[in-house]
């Protein structure tokens, strides 16, 4: 039997955007928080690049005493490229220590610098990382970066590598790293070099790329420091086995700070939504070949997932267990099983295969095991994701249309935040929350206003109240009136009016929350960034607000990367058999 | 490479992702409507970029646009259009005045409007650099009393290339004008306290010592979390 022809010649463009989802499906931040890690997460295709080019990762110099005081440089070669990575490194102390921004210990603290960092630019880094907020990065810095070593966890592989054993896989699987990134700033911070500026042929230009590589080198340094620490202690002391370096990624800790950071950068999200839900769809639209193998591929995805959720030994809150989602993931491996047997037999009843195996179990499988199946399925797809994700050169300037007349301005205001008026807006003032920051370490923080106080600016933004008002005042002037007209005469509406005028024709840009209620939960949002965007794996949730989890996790080594041996599907690793 | 220099003795170069930071919390205490904050932002950032009074006027800026009445501005269109700002500042008249003329030269007009009666009438210089979003050029010539602005289309990509040029250099300003105005945008800022550390973080800390959350991953200096905190503590939802 053969697939079944469809009547009428489909465009490429019209197939990709009916196999697409609406926003009307994605953007309740309950489902953004369903979303998965996967090949356009940016620390994924930062490595699927690093891989490609076999980028050369290199330490120049490592004097770090016993205690942990020094300094360490890397050099990094990508292509025609050259990056520096100087490190601080400190002995650490329990006072002032917090995985929370307000934190004044670090056991570390980086730069990513283009180009051979000279003598007096990295002392001058020594000296200006420190004041953080009223330090000068010196020329060419993309990136500052401030990392902890997990006490508990780096104490007990340092003493049992010392004592000539392996660590004890179990003890460091309950987190996966050996230290946790607190701080990677850039975009203009401190004077680093702002990310729209970086050159044409720069190759970390798309979005998130530089602070991603600064990531990897906190995990490059937190390995090299234990395996350096256990070396002046007892010289010959074995190295930590290489399944067990490339299970081990670098903790992230991310909280509040990232619903503001959405707020901002609507074109990152919308442009970064809209190449997942485009890879996917490239994806579905995928015809296995005579054998089924892509078939096959999915289905060992699908296994390693499963073994991957299997063996998770983090704690969740509320966060749904990983026990749960391996079983989940066996409803999906059967009917993955089940078209493979099926299509090798020669029983082809499907145009689109994949398509049809992601409909088939909409509904049957929980959120997050459908979008594992989903970012798997963007395996299928890997040189066009990739390209999608090196497109991500987003420019966030928001610019009005001044000459719109306003029917047409409330048109885009009905439509496009239709949900905005389904929404309940009468929250109590009593339960109404205010997004602020403290003038400690300009922590994001959120409370009850009647906590608060009124004298506390409000960060969030009051997005659904801000078109309901706007519309409220669109309705009552002549549909025939500019905008620029209803501005001068309203001007309290001119960022909400940019913004709406902005973005029109995009759909993916805005979460379809009330964040300034209590039924608002902040860790949603920041799930989104960090599992689907960052590609942290385990993330833990903490009071509904604060995560913690690994990124890099499995990733290949340094010299995996310059040989070309590295596995391009290193995701997911099974824990190391030691 | 980046042409954004660290310091030099009396000058520095600051990022336009600094400067939009500290002009909007500044702008942000003067209790300024909020949906004029991003707007007069962006007149600080342009006129500190031309060399206006950006930095040098900032702070005398912000005390009027703190008193600041924007319905005070009154538009006449029915001949050739004017803007009567009633005394107000004029980067509260740009935005409206640069949009009037655009819709003014998209519907077949001439493109041209005329301000008086702003305060600090040279400021209407920044919609020379607002213009340019619109892919077109301003050109704002500044009488004693009144300014005519004139939009037209753009002849040379050079003509709307400041923002690109903020962006890979910066902008020059004395450092000690930049830190006393960076020092005093954290006003912006929440005061912090033993209520307001409990709003955020993977863990809240009771008065009493008691922790709410789980501490699997945590290392926390509790002495963070507890100063100022009252002897009997009431809970507070997180």
């Amino acid at each position: 039997m053969t697939a079944l022809r469809r009547p009428a010649p489909e465009s490429d463009a019209h197939r990709i955007a009916r196999l697409m989802r609406s926003a009307g499906e994605m953007m309740a931040p309950e489902r953004l928080a369903a979303i998965q890690p996967s090949r356009v997460s940016a620390s994924r295709a930062l490595l699927s690049q690093a891989i490609r080019g076999r980028w050369q990762i290199q330490c120049k110099r490592f004097e770090i005493d016993e205690k942990g005081n020094g300094v360490a440089e890397y050099r990094i070669d990508i292509g025609g490229w050259r990056f520096s990575f100087p490190v601080y490194s400190f002995e650490p102390s329990p006072h002032g220590r917090t995985g929370r921004i307000i934190g004044r210990a670090w056991d570390m603290m980086g730069a990513l610098v283009e180009g051979d960092m000279s003598w007096a630019d990295f002392e001058t880094t020594r000296t200006e990382l420190p004041k953080l907020y009223e330090g000068r990065a010196t020329p060419g810095t993309l990136i500052w970066c401030r990392s902890n070593r997990s006490g508990r966890f780096f104490e007990s592989a340092r003493q049992a590598l010392a004592s000539g054993r392996q660590p004890d896989v179990a003890e460091l699987a309950q987190t996966c790293y050996l230290m946790r990134n607190t701080g990677l700033d850039g975009n203009g911070t401190f004077g680093t070099k702002t990310f729209l500026a970086f050159e044409k042929d720069h190759p970390l230009r798309w979005s998130l790329a530089a602070q991603m590589l600064c990531a990897y080198m906190m995990r490059v340094f937190a390995q090299d420091l234990l395996q350096h620490l256990v070396r002046l202690g007892s010289p010959q002391a074995p190295d930590m086995v290489k399944d067990l370096r490339r299970f081990l990624g670098v903790g992230n800790g991310s909280a509040l700070g990232l619903m503001l950071f959405v707020n901002n950068h609507p074109r990152l999200i919308e442009r970064w939504l809209f190449i997942r839900e485009e890879a996917i769809a490239r994806a579905k639209a995928v015809l296995p070949d005579a054998e089924g193998s892509e078939i096959a591929k999915l289905l060992a995805l699908v296994d390693k997932a499963i073994t991957f959720r299997s063996q998770d030994r983090a704690a969740y809150e509320n966060f749904t267990r990983s026990d749960v989602l391996a079983e989940e993931l066996q409803t999906i491996r059967r009917a993955v099983a089940d078209l493979l047997q099926r299509w090798q037999a020669g029983n082809r009843f499907e145009a689109e295969p994949f398509a049809e195996l992601a409909a088939s179990l909409v509904g049957r499988v929980h959120a997050e095991a459908m979008e594992t199946l989903h970012s798997l399925l963007i395996e299928l797809v890997p040189d066009e994701a990739d390209a999608l994700v090196e497109g991500l050169v987003i420019d966030e300037e928001l610019t009005g249309r001044p000459e719109m007349p306003v029917h047409r301005l409330r048109d885009l205001v009905r439509n496009d935040y239709a949900w905005a008026f389904n929404l309940n807006l009468e929250v109590p003032a009593a339960e109404r929350y205010v997004w602020y920051k403290s003038v400690i370490a300009e922590e994001p923080r959120r409370g009850l206003a009647t906590e608060v106080g009124h004298d506390v600016v409000n960060l969030g933004l009051d997005l659904p109240r801000l078109v309901v008002a706007l519309d409220r005042d669109l309705s009552a002037v002549d549909p025939n009136l500019s905008t620029a007209r209803f501005l001068f005469a309203h001007p309290q509406h001119r960022a909400i009016v940019t913004r709406v005028q902005a973005l029109a024709g995009t759909s993916l840009h805005s979460p379809h929350a009330d964040i300034m209620s209590g039924s608002f939960t902040p860790a949603h949002i920041t799930r989104l960034l960090n599992v689907g965007i960052h590609g942290i794996d385990k993330t833990r949730d903490f009071l509904d607000r604060n995560l913690r989890g690994v990124l890099f996790h499995g990733a290949p080594l340094p010299e995996d990367i310059a040989s070309g041996n590295a596995d391009a599907l290193w995701f997911y690793p099974a824990e190391p058999s030691l | 490479m980046s042409t954004c220099q660290s310091n030099l003795p009396n000058s520095m170069t600051v990022s336009l992702r600094e400067m939009r930071m500290v002009f909007e919390r500044l702008l942000q205490v003067t209790r300024i409507e909020s949906g004029l904050v991003p707007a007069l932002r962006d007149c600080a950032v342009y006129s500190a970029a031309l060399g206006l009074g950006g930095f040098s006027r900032l702070t005398a800026t912000l005390e009027t646009i703190s008193k600041a009445t924007p319905k005070a501005l009154s538009f006449d269109g029915s001949g050739d259009p004017v803007i009567d700002c009633g005394g107000q500042h004029a980067w509260l008249a740009a935005d409206a005045a640069l949009e009037l003329a655009v819709e003014n030269m998209k519907t077949g007009g001439s493109g041209i409007i005329t301000v008086r009666n702003a305060k600090d009438i040279g400021e209407l210089k920044v919609i020379e650099a607002l213009a340019q979003r619109f892919g077109l050029k301003a050109t704002v010539a500044v009488g004693v009393d009144r300014a005519a602005i004139a939009v037209t289309q753009v002849t040379d990509p050079d003509e709307i290339a400041l923002l690109d040029k903020i962006r890979r250099n910066g902008v020059a300003v004395d450092a000690a004008t930049w830190w006393e105005l960076y020092h005093r945008s954290a006003e912006a800022l929440a005061p912090d306290s033993y209520l307001s550390r409990r709003h955020a973080g993977p863990i809240i800390v009771e008065a009493d010592g008691k922790v709410i959350g789980r501490q699997d991953e945590d290392e926390t200096d509790f002495s963070l979390l507890l100063a100022d905190a009252p002897k009997s503590a009431a809970s507070a939802k997180h």
